[in-house]
């Protein structure tokens, strides 16, 4: 399934879930690795077809009310990251919103889902970047 | 009540401008200003962002405020104001919306409303690849627009911006036209001229 607004298809995936991680992991660190999670991610829909990026975004939220806002609008742009955090993290809440163009709904959702599984190693660096 | 506007493609900034202007207007201005967030997603992302900056925001969450959600937007706004009557009320459509529909809802509400302006951002560093996808409601956005801001336009090479500027003086002939950096804050205080 896609959405379509003015006979113009795009794809929408949303996902919410929480992170623990074994090790704390350092601010600077955590935003690193999810930059590096997020080119993986786009290098992924890129090999499979899709066409136009039109947003990628990731809020990372703990309990104290902190943030990480990365944002991704291009497949040759390094992923934006701003935020507050200021001490490592072991506990974390993701939320991902992917829309893009060139791809059918069901498939991006199966790619994300399947990059999102691996998603802790990435932070923890046990896996990828 | 004011209503102000900030519509564009995904991707634009418009969230990042929306927090310059509602900053401005909160700290500096001493208004109340709420913030109706439209985003397609099932989870909203802007709005928590929006509110962890200390911004009062109300969501519009799973579909398209220009279309199958016009009659949610008159009863969010009629919300907002009867529980918050703020002074300015700031709509960030979602990045597929259609900003000539939303003013055609507006304009068959009853709700007092002194002052409207519609802004339109854009991206700089990918205004020519979006008009390639030849998007309708890229198009009619330039059609209702008050004012067009080019944004991101730090960091850009040597002679986009005349050339984004060209292209959207060509599409957007009433509009006042506005180089801006968001994250920067270069243009913020020409932005809030425009709108005040």
């Amino acid at each position: 399934m896609s959405h379509r607004y003015d006979d113009i298809s795009f794809a929408a995936f949303s996902k919410e879930m929480v992170l623990s991680f074994h090790h704390a992991v350092l601010p600077n660190l955590l935003c690193e690795r999810v930059q590096g999670f997020l080119l993986d991610l786009c290098q992924d829909l890129k090999e499979n077809g899709c066409q136009f990026i039109g947003h990628i975004k990731v809020l990372l939220k703990n309990d104290q009310g902190r943030f990480y806002f990365f944002s991704v609008t291009s497949f040759d742009q390094f992923p934006a990251c701003k935020g507050n955090i200021t001490k490592e993290i072991s506990r974390i809440t993701l939320t991902m919103n992917v829309i893009v163009y060139g791809l059918p709904e069901s498939q991006v959702s199966i790619l994300v889902n399947k990059k999102l599984q691996n998603i802790n190693q990435f932070i923890e660096n046990t896996k990828g970047g | 009540m004011k209503l102000i506007v900030i519509a564009g493609f995904l991707g634009s900034g418009k969230t990042t401008l929306i927090l310059s202007v509602a900053t401005i207007l909160a700290h500096q201005r001493r208004l109340k200003v709420a913030i109706i967030e439209n985003e397609i997603g099932e989870i909203g992302i802007d709005n928590q962002y929006l509110e962890m900056e200390g911004l009062k925001v109300k969501e519009i969450q799973s579909g398209c405020i220009c279309c199958e959600l016009s009659y949610d937007l008159l009863e969010t706004i009629d919300k907002v104001k009867n529980s918050f009557n703020p002074d300015v009320i700031i709509i960030e459509p979602s990045g597929v919306a259609n900003p000539e529909r939303i003013l055609e809802v507006l304009q068959h509400s009853k709700l007092d409303i002194h002052q409207k302006k519609v802004v339109v951002v854009i991206d700089a560093n990918r205004f020519s690849a979006i008009l390639a996808l030849k998007l309708p409601f890229v198009q009619g956005s330039f059609r209702v627009a008050d004012l067009v801001v080019i944004n991101k336009i730090d960091g850009l090479k040597e002679g986009v911006l005349d050339t984004v500027t060209r292209a959207v003086k060509e599409l957007a002939v009433h509009s006042k036209i506005l180089p801006l950096s968001a994250i920067q804050g270069y243009g913020l205080n020409e932005l809030m001229e425009s709108i005040e």
